[in-house]
């Protein structure tokens, strides 16, 4: 019948295992990834695209509005943020939670790979926007807001949302995706200089009605 | 103790008080942990967060989901070829009133607290379209060791009109196990996470885990555009000599004598950063009631429909869970064996839960339950129900800290640390408010504050 002492016993042997289970599966992780074999960048591509159609579909079109569509989405840019979650230099959220470690270990001829995939696959169809905002929001795409220093955007992004090599596509993006994202770029969780200025100047409403235009686009 | 055969079996009825205490001690101590989820293993594959796949472990999100149906092969470069992991759960537990006697050896009448079990992982890749999920279970008061729950899987992708599928099959010991989402079957639906030193309701529902880690089986399953799932299989008993060299109690249990037809059907439409499944389940089994096969079989169908609801935004997140079971019992043989008074029960179980979320970190859930059905005085009478009825009603309430869930502290990134404060409110137990046992114990008494901890790595 077990007492305090078999219990403490038992104790012993799990404080054991911690110790054995931590020292395998840190050797085994530290192992591994210092002595990995060469995969092609082909059959790495094959092998990492069901794992990104999972949330981004496999027809770059995603079913939750937190994951951007990929689908048109220019080949550059998305070579950029692969790179830059594979190297941990994009720090939002979603980055560090889904995106850090999907790309890590991609080589450079990987993520080129995955990108002509995305970029090569038809835009998303236009989602249905409420009028006044979309109206609005066209308004600062196209003019921007002078009062407050806020770029058109069409200025760097297209007079089409079309995005230019590293400049992504804006047209047919998620409402939603476009909100959190115009939001990190503000907080400085995502780096870059240009979109900081921009969306720090916006007010909580241009960036509604901007991203309400750009996804009924 | 939901998760506990002996109290869901036919166990106990028709023996003396000191051979039902050690049933019930050793139900306990060896099927106590049924938890264990966001696996360090898991997160050491991927290279990602808990919280990419677990809405507060073990609720998983709608990427944790195609990661359990792509059979936990999603990985990165830097994943190790043997994933290992554990989780050592601790707990303190204070009932309203003490029980009448300790719930287990080396345990009190009330205020049990210490280490309780420690669970072993293989959990994870083991080539592209090959997984498993394997838990063992080592109960430190015991000094038992057990296999606990496994699910091998072999998944792959198709088409079918022009839209992707993964298919699959899964071998595994625990029907609902394998669901991706963890809603209502096996014993992986809200609490998740029990007290293993109060006395539980005489009645639940087989699918619920009545059977688990006490079967072998297989399912097939396909997951269309991410929206359709069906999966389909069975479930066969396996024979105790088999289940005692795996470490696995079958004192009290029952034998599914012919391979039990399984199946499962959802749809789950996504909208903006919305879900919504709503599915059906089922099985029906024929058993050897106590495994004594002299009078022939029982047999039991188990329907379920089930629901969640989940919207997932950057900061906080709400999730609706809910479900209906309807379980019909013919019980011919079960009669003439003495272990039941009726030919023919029902039992109907419903459990509903709320939950919001902050930062995926801090998590408040709620919800009502209650089990209900037919008097049956063999069946429940000697399992703690004095009227023989299994009707047991009330609400889990429970507050959750994850600090790691987006990961743990630099010198250990894969730490996993989950905070349980948890409180469970009967209105019924074993079929009344007021001296359900005959010994003038209420439901009240039952009303149990539970803390717990999981440490995983």
């Amino acid at each position: 019948m077990p007492t305090n002492r078999t219990h403490k016993r038992g104790i012993a042997r799990v404080l054991a295992f911690v110790v054995g289970i931590s020292l395998l599966a840190g050797c085994d992780t530290y192992r591994l990834a210092a002595a990995r074999p060469a995969q092609s960048p082909e059959a790495a591509a094959a092998a990492k695209l069901p794992q990104c159609a999972s949330c981004h579909q496999e027809d770059g079109v995603s079913r939750a509005e937190r994951f951007p569509n990929l689908a048109g989405q220019q080949k550059d840019y998305i070579m950029a943020q692969l790179t830059a979650f594979r190297d941990h230099t994009r720090q939002d959220r979603d980055a560090k939670t889904y995106m850090w470690g999907m790309a890590a270990g991609l080589s450079d001829a990987t993520i080129a790979i995955l990108a002509a995939d995305y970029s090569a696959k038809p835009p998303a169809a236009a989602a249905r926007g409420n009028g006044n905002r979309v109206a609005a929001g066209e308004a600062i795409y196209e003019k921007g807001v002078a009062a407050r220093g806020v770029l058109a955007c069409a200025s760097c992004h297209g007079a089409h949302g079309e995005g230019n090599a590293a400049i992504p596509r804006l047209a047919g993006q998620h409402n939603g995706y476009l909100v959190v994202q115009l939001g990190a770029f503000a907080s400085g969780s995502r780096d870059n200089a240009v979109m900081r200025l921009v969306a720090k100047s916006m007010t909580p409403e241009d960036v509604r009605d901007v991203s309400a235009y750009l996804s009924s686009w | 103790m939901k998760d506990d055969p002996v109290f869901r079996s036919f166990a106990g009825f028709s023996l003396g008080s000191g051979a039902k205490a050690f049933l019930r001690v050793a139900g306990v101590l060896l099927v106590g942990a049924q938890d264990a989820q966001a696996l360090p293993s898991f997160a050491r594959q991927t290279g990602q967060q808990c919280a990419a796949c677990h809405n507060g472990f073990p609720e998983l999100t709608p990427y944790g989901r195609q990661f359990k149906i792509n059979g936990y092969t999603f990985s990165n470069g830097d994943a190790p070829t043997f994933p290992l992991a554990a989780l050592i759960i601790s707990s303190f537990t204070h009932t309203a009133e003490p029980a009448d006697a300790p719930p287990a050896p080396g345990t009190t009448r009330n205020d049990n607290y210490g280490v309780d079990a420690a669970n072993f992982f293989y959990a994870g890749k083991i080539t592209s379209n090959v997984g498993a999920y394997l838990q063992g279970f080592y109960d430190v008061r015991a000094h038992a060791f057990a296999l606990f729950n496994s699910d091998f899987r072999y998944a792959d992708t198709a088409h079918f009109f022009g839209k992707a599928a993964t298919i699959g099959l899964t071998v595994n010991n625990n029907p609902g196990l394998t669901d991706p989402w963890n809603t209502a079957q096996s014993f992986w639906y809200y609490p998740y996470e029990t007290s293993h030193w109060v006395a539980q309701p005489a009645a639940s529902t087989a699918i619920q885990g009545r059977y688990a880690q006490q079967v072998e089986g297989a399912t097939a399953y396909v997951s269309w555009d991410q929206w359709v799932y069906a999966a389909a299989g069975a479930y066969e008993g396996l024979d105790a000599k088999t289940l005692n060299s795996l470490g696995i109690n079958t004192r009290g249990t029952s034998l599914i004598a012919d391979p039990a037809p399984y199946w499962r059907v959802a749809l789950e439409p996504a909208w903006g950063n919305n879900t919504l499944e709503f599915g059906t389940f089922g099985m029906d089994m024929s058993v050897d009631p106590l495994r004594d096969a002299t009078a022939g079989t029982d047999r039991t169908v188990d329907v379920g429909v089930d629901s969640q609801y989940q919207y997932l935004a950057d900061r906080y997140s709400l999730s609706l869970i809910g479900s209906y079971i309807w379980e019909d019992s013919s019980l011919d043989a079960s009669r003439a064996l003495h272990f039941s008074s009726n030919s023919r029960d029902n039992l109907r179980a419903v459990n509903v839960k709320v939950t919001y979320a902050y930062d995926q970190t801090y998590y408040a859930n709620l919800g009502p339950f209650r089990t209900y059905g037919s008097r049956d005085q063999a069946l429940y009478g000697s399992a703690g129900a004095a009227n023989g009825s299994p009707d047991t009603a009330g609400w889990v309430g429970e507050l959750d800290y994850y600090p790691f869930n987006r990961g743990g502290p630099a010198f250990w990134r894969q730490l996993g640390l989950k905070f349980g404060l948890q409180y469970t409110y009967y209105t019924r137990f074993d079929g009344a408010t007021t001296n359900y046992d005959g010994m003038g114990r209420s439901a009240s008494a039952n009303n149990t504050l539970f803390l717990y901890t999981w440490i995983l790595f």
